[in-house]
């Protein structure tokens, strides 16, 4: 019965509490890489890596804003723009931490499959992405392993893992029946004891149904049933001290998902900038430069926000929760290198992320592109850019992700190597 | 997708010398009575017909003949092809800011609702009707409803109530759902995009070719991107067929998709404009063509879109993608739906009769995986049996994720959750917890004030006193019998389990009517009433 412990309200009332109210560990704790949680933020419809990521400054071929600079937040750089001091304020604050992951080949630049081959590294739908993968191994049997509070998810085989919780807070209300409220025809929730009871009686039905299932499908399917129950069973007794609600924004979002890594609901949430229900925002084929210029200082300021809450939140390991948790942020595609007549950027199937946290060696870029945006091959070793090295892709990506996790990406069948050079 | 390999072995072949194909045991009637059942009309069987395949298997045969003529049976075919077009979502990139009277959250929720059922509404419309499944995307009409009516350019062409055939007042083509609105509203393109993205779903669900969503390779890559697209051919194999059919949709580039008048409508004048874009003449597959009416008639007469209308149906009842072992199958689907004169009935009726669909349980590879009841077969079914529906102002909760539960309790909303989940999870059990106490709950209260003999659930018991413990036995079997579609021995574990259940909950409650609400409810949440 892991993670129900912690009264929510008293830890939260707000992400603006939570900055405000810097929770201080007598001594920080360093949790075991099996006890890692993850927040992985999707940007999905293509990032412009001009923006942020590749300063590619002097190429000829590489059309950057007028006053785009390079940053540097110790080794690590980045591009710096005076329309973007979010950004730079991040990286002046957390650049020691993060790495960016550069030259990650992504094959298609189709939205639908780039999404899918990003966060999953494959196109077969029984394959679940990292986050889910990850989840399913959580140590502590936390009652929603992945929770998606915005953005995309493929479950594969292992759907039991992970649930959404709705985009108007209802798995909020479906936890304490509030939600029956919202019926044309009156009903209202059954007394939680008396439903109890049927929870009881549904297990043990579950139960024998499980000895006579006949086929190893029918097992399966019945031992997830069971193991959904169960998880039901905690939510509904935490009896509303869990909040699923919040609203869009990534501010809303992040204000669920520190509550629930916190209260080790969840070992891995999702969020979706800028909306949890968009994925086009970023798909900027028409007005690029202002538009991206725009959504990176809202995602970098943004981020801040998110990591100031994860330090000021205590981890159920018992550190800051920015001490357990690696945050991932991801695009599934980047943006072509040169405007097109619109003033836009196409589809450009090299992208890059941004990893901080606990067991990533920060303040490196791992990786590198050319002077015409392409990505380089990489030295997995020292994560240093090698002609003899290994092309990118995004199952590098989950391999060290995976590793991050404690989980031997080759066990987990996963066809690529873990990338050492951006593991502490 | 194996279509094009199924098509090439079996195109020109007569059925009888195709390979065998896999066989399996076949269930027995009352299971495929359940299945079928939930699979054309999107509820369990009635009583009648349970008792008469228990007399008889063979009337089987004669009750899935008169499944396809169900008025669920069309109604199923939106929510199956809601997971094809997947259109059903609710949002869209357009936007309604503009249009003043979606200040009514629950309307604009309504309306959105209604703009992704068009194209469905098409594909139920020609099921109910018989009519030629080309006109999918041959048809001068589309469907519309009251809201579709009052805010598109659109006129009734029928009086009636619902979804009535309509026509659009604004001069565009009509070729079927590749005229409709819900289709471009949810793949929208724009300029420099050139309808790539449409053209790819247009592939993907009219001719079955996801040869676009495939995966190429770019590593290694030191050569101009755009030179690559017209030269290299892991580009050029899916760029020579999608730049050409994007030539055909230049009618609905919105160059504002603010802008309530122009994504509302179809602009005649912009038909041209691949040639001062991608420079690219409107082609289908190397068939040149002029418009969008002539698109759907070369769509029609492509023989890919019989054969994918055959093999989306086979994936959907199968619950799984097509294999090799499934060409014979494949092949007598396709003449009986030709044989037809292209009928959906036809289809489905053809489908249900394939020996993988009528298998028993099997952990076979080319067995069909169990099946899950979508959220459309769980409302169904619990409306029939219950008389509750789960709306809020109007809104069915069982297919909304604005306010309702549509994902979280696994079904699609085609965006973000493009297939349906096969496991139940955490919110899956919580959602299906509430809804079936909900029905419980309505149904109890409903029956307790009628007749008895009015009643339909609880024909054996009065629901104010205690029955003692073997009437609660034979009430609980009969309502196992309605609900999961099974008759259980009044001796079987699960009879006496719920008598028990019954029994602690009365006792408890010193109320039989919140002891039967408790005991139904637990009764919907069975893996027996999920899983068929």
């Amino acid at each position: 019965m892991a993670g129900l412990h912690l009264p929510r309200r008293a830890l939260l009332g707000g992400l603006a509490a939570a900055a405000a109210l810097p929770w201080l560990p007598a001594a920080r704790a360093t949790p075991a890489a099996s006890q890692r949680r993850f927040l992985f933020v999707q940007a999905l419809g293509g990032w412009d890596l001009t923006k942020v990521f590749a300063p590619v400054l002097d190429s000829a071929d590489v059309e950057v804003e007028p006053e785009a600079a390079l940053g540097l937040a110790g080794a690590l750089p980045y591009v710096d723009h005076p329309n973007r001091p979010s950004v730079a304020a991040f990286f002046d604050r957390w650049g020691d931490q993060a790495a960016l992951l550069h030259g990650l080949y992504v094959a298609s630049i189709a939205h639908p499959s780039a999404i899918r081959l990003l966060l999953s590294g494959s196109l077969d739908a029984a394959d679940a992405d990292w986050a889910t993968r990850i989840a399913a191994q959580a140590p502590d049997d936390p009652v929603l392993p992945h929770l998606v509070v915005g953005g995309l998810y493929y479950a594969g085989e292992l759907g039991v893992h992970v649930g959404r919780a709705g985009s108007a807070g209802q798995l909020q209300g479906l936890s304490t029946g509030e939600l029956l409220s919202q019926s044309d025809q009156r009903v209202v929730a059954p007394d939680p004891a008396l439903s109890g009871e049927v929870d009881a009686w549904l297990a043990q039905a579950i139960a024998s149904a499980q000895e006579g299932a006949g086929t190893a499908a029918r097992a399966h399917r019945l031992d997830a049933h069971a193991q959904a129950l169960e998880r039901a069973g905690r939510v509904k007794d935490s009896e509303g001290l869990l909040d699923f609600r919040g609203g869009d924004v990534l501010d809303e979002q992040v204000a669920v998902a520190v509550a629930a890594l916190s209260q080790g609901v969840s070992r891995c949430v999702t969020l979706a900038h800028p909306r949890r229900d968009d994925q086009v925002e970023w798909d900027t084929h028409a007005l690029n430069e202002g538009v991206q210029s725009e959504l990176f200082e809202d995602l970098f300021a943004g981020l801040g926000r998110l990591m100031d809450a994860l330090q000021a939140s205590p981890g159920p390991a018992g550190g800051s929760l920015a001490d357990e948790t690696v945050v991932v942020v991801l695009s599934e595609l980047a943006r072509t290198p040169t405007l097109n007549a619109s003033n836009g950027r196409d589809h450009w199937p090299c992208t890059s992320a941004l990893i901080l946290g606990p067991g990533v060696r920060g303040g490196q870029a791992v990786g590198a592109y050319n002077a015409q945006l392409y990505g380089q091959p990489v030295d997995l070793a020292s994560g240093e850019a090698s002609e003899s090295g290994t092309w990118l892709g995004p199952e590098h990506l989950g391999a060290t992700l995976l590793a991050l996790a404690d989980i031997d990406p080759r066990e987990a069948g996963v066809p690529a190597e873990p990338i050492e050079g951006l593991l502490a | 997708m194996v279509i094009g390999a199924l098509w090439l072995a079996c195109a020109t072949a007569p059925v009888d010398s195709a390979s065998p194909g896999p066989t399996l045991p076949e269930a027995d009637a009352v299971t495929l009575l359940n299945r079928a059942s939930l699979d054309l009309r999107g509820r369990r069987p009635t009583q009648a017909e349970l008792e008469a395949v228990e007399a008889d298997p063979a009337a089987l045969d004669a009750l899935l003949d008169e499944m396809v003529d169900d008025p669920g049976f069309p109604e199923r075919l939106v929510a199956l092809y809601a997971e094809v077009f997947r259109t059903r979502a609710d949002r869209f990139l357009v936007s309604l800011d503009n249009d003043v009277d979606f200040l009514d959250t629950d309307r604009a929720l309504a309306f959105k609702h209604a703009v992704g059922e068009e194209p469905l509404r098409l594909v139920a419309y020609l099921a109910e009707q018989e009519l030629p499944y080309t006109e999918l995307v041959t048809a001068d009409y589309t469907l519309a409803n009251p809201l579709l009516l009052e805010h598109l350019p659109l006129e009734a062409l029928e009086e009636g109530e619902g979804w009535v055939p309509a026509r659009y007042l604004d001069d565009r083509p009509a070729a079927g759902v590749l005229s409709s609105t819900g289709l471009w509203w949810r793949y929208t393109s724009t300029f420099e995009n050139a309808n790539r993205g449409r053209a790819q779903a247009i592939g993907r669900i009219l001719l079955c070719d996801d040869r676009f969503e495939a995966a190429v390779s770019f590593q290694g890559t030191t050569a101009d991107l755009e030179e690559r697209v017209r030269t290299d051919p892991s580009c050029t194999g899916c760029h020579a067929t999608l730049d050409p059919l994007g030539s055909y949709l230049w009618g609905f580039v919105w160059r504002n998709q603010e802008a309530w008048l122009e994504v509302t409508r179809y602009n005649p004048t912009q038909e041209g404009d691949w040639a001062v874009t991608t420079g690219i003449s409107p082609e289908l597959y190397g068939q040149p063509g002029h418009d969008l009416r002539g698109l759907g008639r070369q769509l029609a007469a492509d023989p890919r879109f019989v054969g994918c209308a055959v093999e989306t149906a086979m994936e959907l009842l199968l619950n799984r993608g097509l294999q090799v072992e499934d060409a014979r199958w494949f092949t007598q689907h396709r003449e009986d739906f030709l044989g037809s004169g292209l009928s959906l009935k036809a289809l489905y009726r053809s489908v249900v009769d394939n020996p993988v669909y009528r298998a028993a349980d099997s952990d076979e590879d080319w067995a069909a995986p169990l099946r899950t009841v979508r959220p459309d077969q769980l409302a169904g079914s619990l409306e029939a049996l219950t008389g509750y529906r789960w709306t809020w102002q109007g809104n069915d909760m069982l297919d909304t994720d604005a306010r309702g539960v549509r994902v979280l309790i696994g079904g699609v909303d085609g965006v973000l959750a493009t297939s349906p989940a096969a496991d139940p999870s955490t919110t899956t059990v919580l959602a299906l917890e509430r809804v079936a106490e909900a029905a419980a709950q309505w149904a109890v209260g409903r029956e307790g004030e009628l007749d008895p003999a009015e009643r339909t659930l609880f024909l054996e018991v009065d629901l104010t006193a205690d029955p003692g413990d073997a009437a609660v036995a034979v009430q609980v079997q009969a309502l196992l019998l309605r609900c999961h579609g099974r008759r259980h021995a009044l001796d079987s574990e699960l009879v006496l389990g719920l008598t028990a259940l019954w029994r602690a909950l009365a006792d408890s409650t010193q109320s039989p009517r919140q002891a039967w609400v408790l005991v139904l409810s637990g009764i919907f949440r069975h893996p027996d009433f999920l899983v068929y």
